[in-house]
């Protein structure tokens, strides 16, 4: 079994829970140009990702491009042998796309966590309720 | 294609990286005063405090800058709320453990809504018909209102703007402007460094009253003390903003929420 990581928008820490957990593995970031393409986005904002990535890959093998996110995730995986892509869970439908595109194609696909700030995993509707529920661990978790 | 992850500077990044993402960007290729990266963040976090954070409201206000490298994972709620019980007291640090919150509030709604959040969660509680594009006028900082352009040039050139003006301008657009919410969306997320679909569509959505029980707003009075009148008394635009709460509520919505009471 051969990992690669594979970064993204939400989860631009050398600290990433997935990379931390993959310390020796190759890692990817794709500027996924179908999405650039139909989605008006500032320069500004994909520079600031572009810092935060390259600071992630300083000290591992890795990947940077711009291409259809994942046909080059598939093909950096093959190319590496890598049979599993681990990727820091955030929710956003782009990732959820990718991530059944890379199941589709064969490889398993393991989730890691960012650390939250509460335990609360209940339903949600309104803040006021929710800061009744999560108030006092947030002032002493 | 692949990009190269060596620079000689900063300037040379900016120049490479514009060349590479030639037509996926679409604004000037400036670079940002916030610079991206881990360190960068931890610099930022060490540097806060909270101090004066129980006055954010005012647009003049010490606030974190840190919102960026929350939204894209360079920094993690539980480390920031961490540095902030270690390093912040009493009502300051009270405030930005309840602002953390409401991030986390939004993203568990994201997750439980998913790309539902960028629909109405729930009918707007007044009458209203929307227009789906957002107006010239505002996209062009040309609307005539020095505090509306000011927010707009501000945001363009930073990609950054204060929380009580985002609130005070989504308000100027859907409410004054009867634009749809996802137009203001979509303009926050194109410019933003910390726009993110969680956070950025459910304020919206709070405001325009898809996600809240009434719409916010707010009258010149606001701007002018939470700006500490950085527009108001050199403005000789003819203000929709001044009136009173009553008066705006009944003009706006045609009905009494009761925000003045």
């Amino acid at each position: 079994m051969s990992v690669l990581v594979w970064l993204h928008g939400g989860s631009l820490s050398p600290t990433d829970p997935a990379l931390l957990a993959n310390p020796n593995a190759p890692a990817i970031f794709v500027f996924d140009k179908p999405f650039l393409e139909r989605t008006r986005i500032s320069f500004g904002r994909l520079q600031f990702i572009f810092e935060s990535v390259l600071e992630c890959v300083e000290a591992r093998e890795h990947r940077l491009c711009v291409g259809i996110q994942s046909e080059e995730i598939i093909a950096f995986a093959r190319s590496r042998n890598c049979t599993q892509i681990h990727v820091t869970f955030v929710a956003s439908p782009e990732l959820d796309r990718t991530i059944d595109a890379l199941e589709e194609a064969g490889f398993k696909v393991v989730l890691h966590h960012l650390e939250r700030l509460t335990s609360y995993s209940g339903q949600v509707k309104r803040f006021s309720a929710f800061w009744k529920r999560v108030e006092t661990e947030v002032w002493k978790p | 294609m692949e990009l190269q992850t060596q620079f000689s500077s900063r300037e040379d990044m900016t120049t490479y990286l514009a060349l590479q993402l030639e037509g996926l960007y679409s604004t000037e290729a400036i670079p940002n005063e916030i610079r991206g990266g881990r360190r960068a963040a931890l610099e930022q976090l060490e540097k806060f405090k909270a101090v004066g954070y129980g006055k954010r409201n005012f647009v003049a206000s010490h606030t974190s800058r840190l919102s960026a490298y929350l939204r894209h994972g360079v920094l993690s709620m539980a480390e920031v709320a961490a540095h902030v019980r270690k390093n912040a007291n009493g009502r300051e640090k009270i405030e930005f453990l309840k602002q953390l919150a409401w991030r986390e509030f939004f993203l568990l709604v994201l997750e439980q809504e998913g790309i539902g959040v960028l629909e109405n969660l729930e009918a707007p509680k007044y009458a209203t018909k929307w227009q789906n594009d957002l107006p010239e006028d505002i996209l062009e900082a040309r609307t005539g209102l020095p505090c509306v352009d000011t927010w707009v040039e501000k945001l363009i050139e930073t990609g950054y703007m204060h929380n009580h003006e985002r609130l005070w301008f989504a308000a100027y657009v859907t409410h004054w402007r009867m634009t749809d919410w996802k137009a203001g969306y979509d303009f926050f997320r194109e410019h933003l460094l910390d726009g993110d679909i969680a956070s950025n569509a459910l304020s919206w959505q709070w405001v325009a009253s898809t996600f809240s029980s009434k719409p916010y707003f707010m009258n010149q009075q606001n701007i002018q003390k939470f700006s500490s009148d950085a527009y108001c008394s050199s403005c000789r635009a003819v203000c929709p903003f001044r009136k009173s709460y009553p008066d705006l509520e009944r003009s706006l919505f045609g009905q009494d929420y009761g925000w003045s009471s």
